[in-house]
């Protein structure tokens, strides 16, 4: 049982690794900053 | 004294606005971090022959207590990083619990999580949208590199843009993943690898002179407009630039044309929203033209 389930991870292990393609496209911004919303230097409230 | 719910992440911006707002209202403001749920925080959910009640932190939170909630909930920023898998499951876990704590309180919510999800769907925006009577770009929604191909053949410059941002992977120190809306060139066509493994929305590019952000409110309309040539170039989304130079948008008030306005609000009654960002692009010939919808679109874009 042992014995299969080490097969099975090694199996795995050698499965190419494909990136989707949105990866391509893919940045990092800064900490604490929500994709979608606004950015972090935005214009303030209260008007 | 009535108390309102704040369920939104701590920094959030607008967060110091709204709690003084409702202070100035009489109204006491009850401030949830998600964000700093779970490893921050304690939440316990306990449902009994008598009821319900939650505890979040040191505070029961019982029927009755709050009248109201805003919510934009945001789990797990604080969770360290994981195998991949078992952060996501936490995440879920910990989104099911604060909605679910939401929800059982039975109040007015602004608005409920579900209704948010079910209007965030890029592709159903763009048919409800065409029934409101708003123009759409033409687009299809692939994760096939052919059909791609093909549409760009017949629609000249495209876009790619996400049906879902990426997940975060580590804790919110670290730099967030993103993918803003794109112009695709002959050579992005010619490599669409790994487009079989996540679809993405692909859309005519509209040329453009104005950015527009329509922030409703019930059934008030707040419009700003951003320079398509003041804001800088070329780029498809204001946001690349805005983020990389940290640099607040020149955003100006808007008069949005009446019947753009009837469309917006007929989208966002479709959908049960109270509150929605609305993005549309304004063209050369002065035709407005939807590109989506954010429930959780922050607000706050007017100088």
């Amino acid at each position: 049982m042992n014995e299969s389930h080490k097969n099975v991870e090694v199996e795995k292990s050698e499965l190419p690794v494909r990136e989707p393609l949105f990866r391509r496209y893919q940045i990092k911004i800064k900490a604490g900053v929500r994709a979608g919303a606004v950015p972090t230097a935005r214009p303030p409230l209260g008007f | 004294m009535s108390r309102v719910l704040l369920c939104v992440r701590g920094g959030a911006s607008e967060l110091p606005a709204v709690a003084g707002a409702l202070r100035e209202r009489g109204a006491e403001p009850v401030v949830f971090d998600p964000s700093a749920f779970p490893s921050g925080a304690a939440l316990t959910l306990a449902y009994d022959r008598g009821g319900f009640h939650g505890r979040w932190a040191d505070r029961f939170v019982e029927l009755g207590e709050v009248s109201a909630i805003w919510q934009g909930v945001v789990v797990g920023t604080a969770l360290p990083a994981m195998q991949p898998g078992v952060r996501e499951t936490c995440v879920s876990a910990s989104e099911l619990a604060v909605v679910g704590l939401l929800d059982s309180l039975q109040v007015f919510q602004l608005d409920p999580f579900w209704t948010k999800m079910r209007a965030d769907n890029k592709p159903h925006q763009l048919r409800i949208a065409q029934r409101a009577g708003l123009v759409v770009p033409e687009t299809i929604v692939s994760n096939d590199p052919a059909a791609v191909r093909a549409f760009a053949w017949r629609c000249g410059p495209v876009i790619a843009k996400m049906l879902v941002q990426p997940a975060s992977t580590g804790p919110a120190d670290d730099d967030a993943p993103v993918v803003f809306t794109t112009a695709m060139t002959a050579a992005d066509l010619e490599q669409l690898d790994g487009l079989d493994l996540c679809p993405m929305i692909f859309q005519e590019r509209i040329e453009n002179q104005r950015d527009v952000r329509v922030t409703v409110v019930g059934k008030r309309l707040f419009s700003v407009a951003l320079d398509a040539v003041a804001r800088g170039g070329d780029d498809v989304d204001w946001r690349r630039q805005s983020y990389a130079l940290d640099r607040v948008p020149a955003w100006t008030r808007y008069e949005l044309p009446t019947v753009v306005a009837g469309g917006v609000v007929r989208l966002v009654d479709h959908f049960g929203l109270n509150y929605a960002a609305v993005d549309l692009i304004v063209r050369p010939d002065g035709g407005h033209v939807f590109l989506e919808l954010n429930a959780s679109g922050s607000f706050g874009f007017e100088r």
